[in-house]
């Protein structure tokens, strides 16, 4: 807490970060007491017109130190006596001849909400801000009195504040809690003019109507609503409100009974246990909810449109990367009209704060999370310390995006929580060669197999596939990209790839096929045995592979469970979305077990 | 008068994209952000402050992600934000796109008094002019921008050499100048030995008479800073270049006559806002991040309240022994 004075007014910053309510905050309150004697005898001699009072950090009850203090040490009567500070604070401010102006770009929960509220006018310049004492939805009614005497007057108001413990900036401007929310960004540019113009426009307002803080504004009518208090809250609110004595009390100036309770209620494992709750949802929520950056390098691909707009709506801020600015420009140009084609609104102006992008290189080391797509969905995830290399199962287009990572690297998986909608950790035969290489090429070996025995071209099978649902496989774009990687790969790592996945053999000839053509050739039919093809029996076909595929992942050691294997395989056939998510395929699948046991035998001849 | 000595690290650079002939507003936005977020990026952890100064004042949209942030207006305000506290990292960027006010009319009335004050040098002067062309050209950056129907355009060198896409740029031969840089005071042992982004900066005001009554403060000034350099036992040859500016262009030629008398080399001395795009506060962060292991900055205000500022680099050890040139 500082202070200084500029020509007529106080200018006071309220920096402490913790719980008022905690014994770190002793000498707070004795700042704010200094402040407020001076402010007095300033006020008498008219050298102060009005005190700004700036709150610069988010305040909050749920404070690791405080929670420490009400576990081991805290003393109730230390706490009784810290209390009546406070009330006494809240009731100088109130009635403080001279007009307090609350300004705040941060939230305000808790005990500090009182003084806020006790403060002549409130102005809040950031809209997405909270304010309220989240203390009532456990019962317990703030000590320091402000909603003490407003519930002292209407009953019916403590329903209303029970409902809805806390507002954000612009409902507490709805309710009379807040002057105005402003997302006036500069406001610290032209504070003490506009201080000035706020001091003559309380001047020229009565004071009679602004003395007491805030008023609430809401009509009555709204607040028949009927709801039981929990049983918890009774006992705190309720034998505060049972008193019949108070009012001689509140003649010394503080509400003794109100602190009395209110402290003992502190000390109660009820309250404890909220404030546990609310310090974990807190240090959990504080770092999901201040939205990140997040890079996205788009220098070799572009980023599927399902995670930008997973993150958008996240509410993380993006910055597009690419090493030049023409690709920039090219790969910019693409995602951006994808999210505007998703959003139905510009994205630029929708999005204007979140987005942004620069030419230049990833770092190795980013301090934020970077993520970069390679040429065959190959995924590379950098933060600060951490690299995971994966590969994307899926296609780019689909909605689910799933992403296979060595098990090596498994203990990092839930970084990647918040982009992908499944993590696989699976053990790869080979570091550089991914599961997905060869289940793959076990689909393309199993699909000519197919097409050789039933005498059907492969492009024929192909539009049957689409028209099943199987929209990755029978994308004959997909394959050829296949083939293309495999090639590049093939050259790269110089053969030693493996040949076979447990127990399924991969075919030695196909393995060399790098040519679309000769693809086609290979697939050529050899026997025609017609009451065996068509679309169900192709689907059949593939759905008791997938079967098989996943029983062999898992007896092979390379997917723990069966369950996450039929999961795994699901997504990386590209299961047919129109019947449902993966998780139902992968329940069929687990179903058919039992049934298809005697097409075991058959496939493994295959 | 405010005198200082601080040691720490910098790390930054100084770029200039051409400028396109677009929404002034949105470019500068945009421009900003970008730089900011090239910096975020390339670090190792997060910076508490963002000192940032743009001609419109308008705040970046990613100033959220610090927890401080500060409009710089002036060198005064660098000077608070940076010497007054010095245990917090900070993050900078700016984008100069103006010269400083160069179409005022009370300030051509004050060069043209001031050259009638004392008749300068010319021909000196203009010798320096020209060899000012090869002392310092930031690096030519690439940027994507947005024009106000949001398109993308890719603004990079090659693109404009080959002057098919945007001849407006090759007629109008404007840029802007971004500045970003990342500063970290007092840093710890470990990055002392690692980095030669190490600085260590002297500086000082000094007060002299009025340039607006006549030049009589400019000698004073010179023997301020002779003294002040012979405290340390240092000379002008020891400094590999020197910065000076002023928002007053008639000021110039007095100073480089000192200087010359000082047997200071044409190409040692760099006059940023000759250039057309530089203030106050980018000449000066150009001189803190110049490429050079001692530099010296000069700021001439025309109410005679001026500035000296030097600073050495690499490590306090090293420079000792005489490792570092």
């Amino acid at each position: 807490m500082n202070y200084e004075q500029h020509d007529n007014l106080l200018l006071a910053d309220w920096t402490f970060e913790g719980s008022l309510l905690s014994s770190a905050a002793d000498a707070e309150i004795a700042q704010l007491e200094a402040l407020l004697d001076q402010v007095y005898e300033l006020a008498t001699a008219h050298q102060v017109e009005a005190v700004l009072w700036i709150q610069k950090v988010a305040y909050s009850d749920f404070h690791f130190g405080w929670l420490e203090e009400l576990t081991h040490t805290l003393l109730r009567d230390d706490l009784r006596w810290r209390l009546a500070r406070l009330y006494r604070i809240r009731r100088l401010i109130q009635e403080c001849p001279v007009p307090w102006f609350y300004l705040t770009e941060k939230s305000c929960l808790g005990t500090l909400v009182e003084l806020m509220f006790a403060c002549h006018r409130r102005f809040v310049f950031e809209t997405e801000t909270w304010f309220g004492c989240p203390e009532l939805s456990i019962g317990q009614l703030p000590a320091l009195g402000w909603l003490a005497t407003q519930i002292q007057r209407k009953q019916k108001l403590l329903d209303l504040w029970q409902r809805q413990v806390i507002w954000k900036a612009e409902e507490a401007v709805e309710f009379g809690l807040v002057d105005a929310a402003l997302s006036w960004k500069d406001w610290r540019l032209v504070l003490l003019p506009w201080a000035q113009r706020q001091i003559d426009g309380w001047e020229q307002e009565s004071r009679a109507h602004r003395r007491g803080g805030a008023s609430l504004g809401k009509p009555l009518h709204q607040l028949w609503t009927e709801r039981a208090v929990p049983v918890l809250a009774r006992s705190h609110v309720q034998s505060y409100l049972g008193r019949t004595n108070r009012r001689s009390e509140a003649a010394l100036g503080v509400d003794a009974e109100l602190i009395d309770s209110a402290a003992h209620f502190m000390c109660q494992p009820a309250y404890e246990a909220w404030l546990r709750r609310g310090v974990q949802q807190g240090a959990k929520s504080s770092q999901r909810s201040t939205p990140d950056l997040i890079y996205l390098d788009i220098t070799e691909s572009l980023v599927p449109i399902t995670m930008v707009a997973h993150l958008l709506d996240a509410g993380h801020r993006l910055c597009f990367v690419a090493e030049k600015a023409e690709l920039l420009r090219q790969n910019l140009e693409l995602s951006l009209s994808q999210i505007e084609a998703r959003y139905r609104r510009h994205p630029l102006q929708m999005f204007d704060k979140k987005i942004s992008w620069y030419v230049g290189v990833t770092p190795k080391h980013p301090l934020y999370p970077t993520i970069r797509f390679g040429s065959f969905r190959d995924v590379h995830f950098l933060y600060q310390g951490v690299h995971i290399h994966g590969w994307a199962l899926t296609a780019q287009s689909m909605e689910r995006q799933v992403l296979e990572i060595p098990e090596s690297q498994g203990t990092a998986a839930p970084l990647l929580d918040f982009l992908f909608q499944a993590v696989y950790g699976v053990r790869s035969p080979s570091t550089w060669v991914p599961l997905l290489y060869l289940v793959k090429s076990l689909a393309l070996q199993v699909l000519l197999q197919f097409g050789r025995t039933t005498g059907q071209a492969l492009p024929g099978l192909f539009e049957q596939l689409r028209g099943l649902g199987w929209t990755l496989l029978g994308s004959e774009r997909h394959w050829q990209r296949f083939l293309d990687y495999r090639q590049s790969l093939v050259k790269q790592l110089n053969l030693g790839l493996p040949t076979h996945l447990g127990r399924l053999e991969l075919d030695p000839e196909l393995l060399l096929v790098y040519q679309w053509r000769s693809l086609y050739e290979a697939g050529q039919s050899r026997k025609s045995s017609p009451e065996q093809k068509g679309p169900g029996w192709l689907h059949h076909y593939l759905s008791s592979f997938c079967l098989e595929l996943s029983q062999e992942l898992v007896a092979a050691g390379w997917i723990r469970s069966s369950h996450e294997a039929d999961l795994y395989v699901a997504d990386a056939m590209g299961y047919p979305e129109v019947w449902g998510t993966p998780s139902t395929f992968a329940r069929r699948m687990g179903t058919r077990r039992h049934f298809f046991s005697d097409l075991h035998e058959e496939l493994v001849q295959t | 008068m405010y005198a200082y000595e601080t040691d720490f690290r910098i790390d930054g650079s100084i770029r200039r994209p051409a400028q396109t002939q677009l929404d002034k507003g949105v470019q500068r936005a945009r421009a900003l952000d970008s730089l900011l977020l090239s910096r975020m990026h390339g670090l190792s952890h997060k910076p508490e402050l963002l000192l940032y100064a743009s001609a419109d004042g308008q705040r970046p949209s990613f100033s959220p992600l610090f927890s401080r942030t500060t409009l710089l207006n002036s060198l005064s305000d660098l000077w608070n934000s940076v010497l007054k506290e010095p245990r917090t990292s900070a993050c900078y960027a700016q984008i100069v796109d103006e010269t400083p006010s160069p179409q005022e009319t009370a300030r051509t009335a004050l060069e043209l008094s001031l050259l009638k004050v004392k008749p300068f040098d010319l021909g000196a002067f203009e010798q320096l002019l020209e060899s000012q062309e090869q002392v310092y050209q930031p690096e030519e950056a690439e940027m994507v921008f947005v024009d106000p129907l949001s398109r993308f355009i890719a603004v990079d060198s090659q693109r404009r050499r080959r002057g098919d896409s945007f001849p407006l740029i090759e007629k109008q031969k404007r840029h802007l100048l971004l500045v970003e840089a990342y500063l970290q005071p007092d840093p710890s042992n470990e990055l002392r030995e690692q980095s030669l982004s190490y600085r260590r900066l002297h500086g000082r005001d000094c007060v002299v008479g009025d340039f607006r009554r006549g030049l009589q403060g400019l000698s004073e000034l010179f023997r301020v800073w002779d003294q002040w350099l012979g405290e340390r036992s240092l000379h002008t040859s020891s400094f590999e270049r020197i910065f000076v500016y002023s928002h007053i262009k008639g000021l110039l030629p007095g100073c480089w006559e000192e200087l010359r008398s000082r047997g200071v080399a044409p190409d040692q001395v760099r006059l940023p806002q000759w250039a057309g795009y530089a203030n106050a506060l980018s000449s000066y962060w150009e001189f803190l991040l110049a490429d050079s292991a001692r530099t010296a900055f000069l700021f001439v205000a025309g109410n005679g309240r001026c500035h000296f500022a030097d600073c050495s680099r690499g490590l306090p050890q090293a420079r000792e022994k005489g490792a570092v040139p």
